[in-house]
């Protein structure tokens, strides 16, 4: 169903001669993404599901793992689409507010007002390109493919169709020469990970004579019954050449050194897809790969599933102690994203029914927070119009169209300005930092438990210290926004502008009926504040049930463990 | 492998002599193309390098692969290079840096590279591919010792002639390998075609994305 939205849009994106209606092409995105989940909702209810159904001849397979995963996919970059979907800012006026009026009238400004399309931001590049929504759909193919493949050469080739998709939407904003850049330093980089990973899918064909994942695992855990040393001591060795690909591809530790100079460098709205959906599905996969070759017969000394705990521990203490230096606000979050793939990653690998648990809750709720997070910035962004930045220093930036909140330094203050965004913006970063009330406090404990449970002590101690660190800088965000004087200052001549009234007409059948004046302050687009606001109550309001969120987790995980015919 | 190569060997006169003279030729040709100051003669010995192996390719019995090779690297591959070179005009002088210093560290990472591949690679291939290709001595007692020990000669070439004559039977009992190729493609992997699809689509659609000009 997907696949023939896309087919359609690329139809009609081909015949569209006018740049400007790439937002309607959003908002269809927007519902072809809504009947997606509903599908993938209704998937849930069949039969057998809980044990898994090979689709397509054993190529690709659907549990309730992936449907739920799915899901989750769907909505985040629906969120992400919203992004672009509306105009950044609106105008109220207090005549136009019914329901009567808003349903059967139409607005028109006088002619093509200078100030309107500024004020609305129409000819904001995002806005012009059409082909986003596009690239967007076929990734999420991809990755929806990733999840759910069940074979080696699938695993590839959704990788493939998901990497490249996510080049093209790093590049696609052309204009900007940072972006290009960064386009292809993770073009570069992502080819070197593919290549990691063909060689171990190679060598484990070569091996095993098997692409099937299922017979794989047959193979990998009748070894180590029969202690047959001859195969268990290479396997491991593809395996960690097949996950030293994945991990290069979702940028944990000692691969990561792309993430923050290619997050930097693209726009803001598209470092958000590309920070949260690629690492979504790759984890999905690694959870596959991990649960089903970390198998108790397995007797010999070294298990692949070792260095993907090396890989945590290097994470936890990169992603801090390199996040302590930067002053880009989003080469920070790169850094953080990858202190957080550090807990993730250990979650991951002790493979017990509570830290599969506390892995699928900590992916949902990091990915969450990480989305609200960046849309935040974004709104930052938008927000400040109409300010003028007195330090010289900001307004040298490269690409500010594209990205134009770049350093921690512009945040300064900010809650002089817009106080309820500087206050979002705070709990997200405390949930990021795990402080009490907040739903990252709550996955983070889980993570710890189940790994004091399954007695890893040394990597709990590590990730509390870590954790302790990472919230340095976090606070320091915090510190900057809230105690420090803000250097905007209101442009005077445009605010005169506003405060004399915007005039436009409200037509009914062509014919004016009335004459208004929006002379309001304009105020951030109700698509980008109630997005916000959701995300945030979720994170803060976590506490108050967390009923839901927890037995969903908890189910999925014993599902993966219990076979539905025992 | 070595029953296949044994039994070219009997019947079109295939001698494992042939197969040296490639490899010899084809490291000849790997040296001239890294040694070479002139790109474009490089590339040169690159195309003649693939021709090289996808020759010994199609002899060893790969008749696929060896296709695919000259289609993909020699048709498309290099001569998409030779093009770029020879459109962006690189000055050679600007090439004649001292690369001396690297050799060591290029013959360390071979060393490496073949040490981690033959603890990993499974011992059936080792010993046919790379040790052969190494001594040519080793792989003649092989088949000596194949021809004394495991088979009568004239049996054996007897049954070949049996399963490789010309008859009209014979696309029924081996199919080439393109035919098996297409058959498993088409049936019961042909999701795979079908996301390979998409990503080709998706390739064309970026290329013009990137490249198209904006009002």
């Amino acid at each position: 169903m997907l696949l023939s939205s896309i087919f359609c849009l690329l139809l009609s994106n081909a015949i569209s001669f006018r740049r400007d209606t790439a937002i309607l092409y959003s908002r269809v995105g927007i519902i072809i993404l809504f009947y997606c989940i509903y599908l993938s909702y209704n998937n849930l209810f069949i039969t057998y599901l809980d044990s898994g159904i090979g689709l397509f001849g054993g190529l690709f397979y659907t549990s309730s793992i992936t449907q739920f995963f799915h899901i989750l996919i769907f909505t985040i970059s629906l969120l992400i689409l919203n992004m672009t979907g509306f105009y950044p800012r609106k105008l109220i006026s207090s005549s136009y507010l019914s329901l009567h009026r808003l349903l059967f009238t139409k607005v028109k400004f006088d002619n093509e007002n200078k100030s309107i399309n500024d004020l609305l931001l129409k000819k904001g590049e995002q806005y012009t390109i059409i082909e986003y929504t596009l690239m967007l759909l076929f990734i999420i193919t991809g990755s929806l493919l990733l999840i759910s493949s069940s074979d080696l050469v699938s695993i590839f080739l959704s990788i493939e169709l998901q990497s490249y998709g996510l080049y093209l939407l790093c590049t696609m904003y052309r204009n900007s020469e940072s972006s290009t850049s960064a386009g292809l330093t993770y073009f570069l980089l992502g080819g070197l990970a593919s290549c990691f990973i063909l060689l171990g899918i190679a060598l484990i064909y070569a091996n095993l004579g098997v692409t099937y994942l299922d017979s794989f695992y047959v193979i990998n855990n009748l070894a180590g019954i029969f202690n047959e040393q001859d195969i268990t001591t290479y396997i491991p060795y593809c395996l960690l050449l097949i996950a030293i690909g994945l991990l290069f591809k979702i940028s944990a530790a000692p691969f990561h050194f792309w993430s923050p100079d290619v997050y930097d460098g693209i726009p803001t709205i598209v470092t958000t897809f590309v920070a949260i959906i690629a690492k979504i599905s790759i984890l999905t996969l690694l959870l596959q790969l991990v649960h089903y070759t970390n198998s108790i017969y397995i007797t010999t000394q070294y298990s692949w599933t070792t260095s993907l705990l090396v890989s945590s521990l290097l994470s936890l203490v990169i992603g801090t102690v390199l996040g302590l230096t930067q002053f880009r606000i989003k080469r920070l979050f790169a850094y953080s994203t990858i202190s957080h793939l550090g807990f993730m990653l250990l979650a991951l690998t002790i493979n017990s029914v509570e830290s599969i648990q506390s892995f699928i809750f900590y992916l949902v709720q990091y990915s969450l927070s990480n989305l609200n997070a960046f849309i935040l910035l974004v709104a930052i962004g938008y927000s400040l119009f109409g300010y003028e930045d007195k330090n010289v220093h900001h307004n040298k930036l490269i690409d500010r169209n594209n990205s134009p909140i770049q350093l921690i330094s512009q945040l300064k203050g900010y809650f002089h300005i817009n106080s309820l965004l500087a206050l979002s913006l705070a709990i997200t970063l405390f949930s990021f930092a795990g402080i009490p009330p907040l739903m990252g406090f709550f996955a983070k404990q889980m993570v710890f438990s189940a790994a004091l449970q399954e007695g890893f002590v040394f990597l709990t101690l590590i990730g509390v210290l870590t954790s302790v660190i990472s919230a340095v800088y976090y606070l320091f965000i915090v510190k900057t926004m809230f105690f420090s004087e803000h250097s905007y200052t209101k442009i005077t001549y445009l605010y005169k502008k506003l405060f004399l009234g915007i005039p436009a007409l409200v037509l009914q059948n062509n014919k004016v009926i009335d004459n208004i004046q929006f002379n309001n302050k304009p105020s951030l687009s109700s698509s980008l504040s109630i997005t916000i606001s959701i995300l945030t109550l979720v994170i803060l309001l976590f506490m108050f049930m967390p009923n839901e969120w927890l037995h969903m987790s908890n189910i999925l995980a014993i599902v993966l463990f219990v076979p539905s015919g025992m | 492998m070595t029953i296949h190569l044994l039994n070219d060997y009997c019947t079109n006169g295939f001698k494992i002599e042939f197969v040296d003279m490639i490899y010899l030729v084809s490291i000849f040709l790997g040296i001239l193309t890294i040694v070479n100051r002139n790109p474009i003669v490089s590339v040169l010995f690159l195309i003649g390098l693939f021709v090289n192996v996808a020759g010994l390719l199609i002899l060893v019995g790969y008749n696929f692969i060896g296709l695919a090779y000259i289609l993909v690297y020699v048709g498309a591959v290099s001569i998409l290079f030779l093009f770029i070179l020879m459109l962006i005009n690189i000055r050679i002088s600007e090439l004649l840096n001292e690369t001396n210093n690297d050799i060591p560290l290029a013959v360390l990472t071979v060393l490496l590279f073949f040490y981690i591949i033959g603890q990993v690679l499974p011992t059936n291939l080792t010993d046919n591919t790379i040790v052969s290709t190494l001594s040519n001595t080793f792989s003649d007692e092989r088949n000596t010792e194949l021809h004394n020990d495991f088979f009568n000669l004239r049996d054996l070439k007897q049954q070949i002639d049996y399963a490789s004559s010309h008859g009209w039977d014979n696309s029924l009992i081996e199919p080439t390998h393109i035919a098996s190729i297409g058959n498993i493609m088409y049936t019961s992997y042909s999701m795979w075609l079908i996301v390979s699809s998409i990503i080709l689509l998706l390739g064309m659609v970026g290329a013009i994305v990137i490249t198209i000009k904006q009002k």
